[in-house]
């Protein structure tokens, strides 16, 4: 029977023949042939895995009897070096990729330790760290959390302190942080995790087009610029209508700060009062929010949030962007040439912008706390800067973290436009008291420290965003979210 | 003179009138369209730059294999293509061989010689899959913990292979139950041995049958996204875990998110497509009748 007629009379064989050959060309194409066997290694379980240590120990005795030359301690030593290795869970980005890849061309000669990343999505990244950290899964050894998650991991002991592990590094230099970083990253002076980029937000805004902005606008002020400019071909402003509390949650957040709103009132002992949703001052600033994307916002604007507002100013679609400062390192040369910069809009708050950072933490169920701290110290310590602006240009250093980056001649005139306009809005981001009322939990801008808020912010954003959709009204949607936050009040 | 009377016309049947049949025809290629239609537009989308992707919609445009071969791209460190594919290649292959090992037998039982109370079983086995999963991924994130199985292929043929089992063994025993059982006992009377009945009589029968549960099975466990991202979203992990690593918090992924979710449907569709007669055979001789 030929070829041909066998897979024809059997189209299954052809079937596994062709899967066989795709996984084959596949794992071929990605890394080396090893690798196939490997996976079919791992798949057989652990008893592969014991026996592969035992021939492996096996033929390690057997080679340093034969190589013995008496410096059996630094045969050891250089053996566990080469047998390190960390697992960094982390947010897809392509910082974050480039950091991988510098890792393995600079960190991991240096250091022997092998970095293995794992990278997930926003949400599901933080499901996932935040079972493992809290559950000692021990999956990971060191985790990207951001500055909403760190005080609360650090205040809940899942975290690693790091003021001793700094202070022993000479390359790491924890003075040089930003301080109202360094703060926010921090609970009762310990440092639990340390900043890879950090944010606030400003406007940005077409200097061809608009000319008559201040420096230090009021939301009133960007509102008329706005209703001005905006146009068929080009709306007035750019903001995040998409639900979730990190993104129309972290831009309304900022504006219901400055209108003199809160989320709750706190207690006395800092924890969660009562519901501040159903006060005129969040309705203010909600129905404010909502009229501003009406009149002259971005089409579609309740599923827009960072990556459209960007590509949308990027193709000259919006004349203005209120967002976060490190969008203004991710632009394009000509579009940085024709963007001017001004601090976040105020009204009752002498400033508004919001802080955010995207930071390094180690578990307290790390089992290699020295290496997770290496890794941790080289990623985020101005060497790292240096190794960035080297290989891809000063621009692309991750921005917000250091004072140090903001000294550097070289890192002002390649980032002339931006950077004392971020390093300005980062210093003035009102961390410890963001607007006129005290709020309960840790210190936080565009969120409220308490754990609640994750879940409260999301569902009252999805009230939000269908409001700016036109599917319900602002009044319905707060008095449903005014329910929602009263759920957690004590 | 004889008198011829015409027969009464029959009704015409929904589909047989013309006019009926070409909006029945016309409404099959609409829906079938509209299903299709998302998969077209994204495979398209792999083949765009990253600014055309997240532009206005576009039908005409330069295509480019640049985003596949950006997200097929091995970077040191990071869960490769070539690495998900193989993860995902042995773990489909381990659970769906094991739940079919397992659900053949147990099929048999239930179909060729039910026992006491075999609809009671038979509730049971299904009755598994109304607990919803994230009910009880804690549970069992703690028994994979404490067994060392986080982050290893194992815990993920285990919980594939139960996830199937109920699955098969439903689809399965209906299979079963068409096989004559004049032919079962015509062997018997021949002397047949349980196994040689199993093996000449009642496996060729049903070999459709097998195939279309097996693929089944194969779908369910190359699809799966929940029990890889919790339990083994680490270097071990699948390729469901893979695509949704081509997102970015900050920064276009359209084009490259698109190329990549085109890659991990391949060997699901051409599987289909090589087995299409062979399910659509078994299907219609068993469970989905």
């Amino acid at each position: 029977m030929s070829q041909d007629k066998r897979f024809r009379s059997k189209p299954w064989l052809m079937l596994m023949s062709l899967l066989a050959a795709f996984a084959l060309v596949a794992t071929a194409c990605g890394s080396d042939a090893t690798d196939l066997a490997d996976a079919a290694t791992d798949a057989a379980g652990d008893a592969a895995d014991a026996a592969g240590d035992a021939a492996g120990d096996a033929a390690e005795a057997v080679e340093d009897a034969v190589t013995d030359d008496g410096d059996d301690d630094d045969a050891m030593e250089e053996e566990a070096m080469e047998d390190r290795s960390i697992t960094v869970a982390l947010v897809g980005n392509d910082n974050i990729t480039r950091m991988g890849e510098l890792a393995a061309e600079y960190f991991t000669p240096e250091t022997g330790i092998e970095v293995n990343l794992t990278v997930l999505d926003e949400q599901t990244l933080r499901e996932v760290t935040t079972r493992d950290v809290g559950a000692g899964g021990e999956q990971f050894d060191v985790v990207q959390i951001g500055m909403y998650e760190t005080p609360q991991f650090g205040a809940n002991g899942w975290l690693v302190g790091l003021n001793d592990l700094a202070a022993a590094s000479d390359t790491y230099d924890i003075d040089d942080l930003i301080p109202a970083v360094r703060n926010g990253l921090s609970v009762d002076g310990e440092l639990y995790s340390s900043p890879f980029y950090a944010e606030s937000s400003f406007v940005m805004y077409r200097s061809d087009i608009i000319d008559n902005m201040p420096d230090a606008p009021t939301w009133e002020e960007v509102a008329a610029i706005a209703r001005e400019v905006d146009s068929d071909e080009m709306a007035g402003i750019c903001l995040r209508g998409k639900p979730g509390w990190g993104d129309l949650g972290a831009a309304f957040t900022t504006v219901l700060n400055t209108f003199g709103g809160t989320w709750w009132l706190a207690n006395d002992d800092g924890s969660i009062g009562a519901s501040q949703v159903d006060q005129p001052e969040f309705a203010e600033a909600l129905n404010f929010y909502v009229d501003l994307l009406n009149d002259a916002g971005e089409d579609d604007a309740a599923n827009s949030s960072f990556n459209e507002c960007k590509t949308l100013y990027e193709e000259g679609k919006v004349a203005m962007w209120y967002d976060a400062t490190v969008a203004a390192s991710l632009f394009p040369e000509d579009v940085v040439e024709n963007t001017a910069f001004a601090l976040a809009p105020t009204k009752e708050t002498a400033a508004s912008g919001w802080l955010w950072a995207w930071t390094l933490a180690i578990p307290v169920s790390t089992s290699d706390q020295d290496a997770a701290w290496q890794f941790i110290d080289w990623a985020t310590n101005a060497g790292y800067h240096e190794i960035i602006a080297e290989e891809d240009g000063w621009r692309a250093v991750p921005p917000g973290t250091r004072k140090s980056l903001y000294e550097r001649d070289e890192y002002l005139e390649a980032a002339d436009a931006f950077a004392q306009r971020t390093l300005d809005a980062m210093l003035a981001a009102p961390i410890d008291n963001p607007g006129t009322e005290p709020r309960p939990g840790l210190p936080g801008v565009q969120y409220v420290g308490v754990p609640e808020f994750q879940d409260v912010g999301t569902r009252c954003t999805e009230l939000f965003s269908a409001a700016i959709a036109g599917s319900t009204s602002v009044e319905d949607a707060l008095a449903d979210c005014h329910i929602i936050a009263s759920e957690v009040s004590n | 003179m004889a008198m011829f009377t015409r027969a009464p016309k029959a009704e015409p049947i929904l589909g047989q009138n013309r006019v009926v049949h070409h909006l029945l025809s016309l409404l099959t290629w609409i829906i079938g369209l509209l299903f299709f239609f998302p998969l077209f537009w994204l495979t398209l989308n792999g083949f765009k730059e990253e600014s055309v992707a997240n532009g206005d919609p576009v039908l005409f445009f330069d295509p480019t294999l640049d985003r596949f071969s950006e997200v097929t791209e091995a970077n040191a460190g990071l869960l490769s293509f070539a690495e998900a594919f193989g993860n995902s290649f042995w773990i489909v292959l381990a659970s769906t061989a094991l739940a079919m090992v397992l659900a053949v037998p147990a099929a048999y039982a239930l179909a060729i010689r039910p026992m006491r109370k075999w609809r009671d079983v038979l509730f049971f086995f299904i009755s598994t899959k109304f607990l919803p999963i994230v009910g009880i991924i804690m549970p069992i994130w703690i028994i994979a913990r404490d067994l060392n199985l986080l982050g290893t292929r194992t815990v993920l043929i285990v919980l594939y292979t139960a996830m199937n089992l109920p699955l098969a063994v439903w689809m399965l025993r209906s299979f079963f139950a068409e096989v004559p059982k004049e032919l079962i006992e015509a062997a018997q009377i021949d002397g047949c041995s349980l196994m040689g009945q199993i093996r000449q009589v009642i496996l060729p029968i049903v070999a459709p049958g097998l195939a279309a549960t097996a693929l089944l099975c194969v779908i369910f466990a190359w699809n799966e996204f929940f029990f890889a991202v919790q339990l083994n979203p680490t270097g071990a992990s699948t390729i469901p875990v893979w695509v949704n690593s081509q997102q970015k918090f900050q920064g276009q992924f359209l084009a490259g998110l698109s190329a990549a979710s085109v890659l991990a449907t391949l060997p699901v569709v051409i599987a289909g497509w090589f087995a299409q007669k062979r399910m659509i055979r078994g299907l219609a001789m068993g469970a989905i009748k």
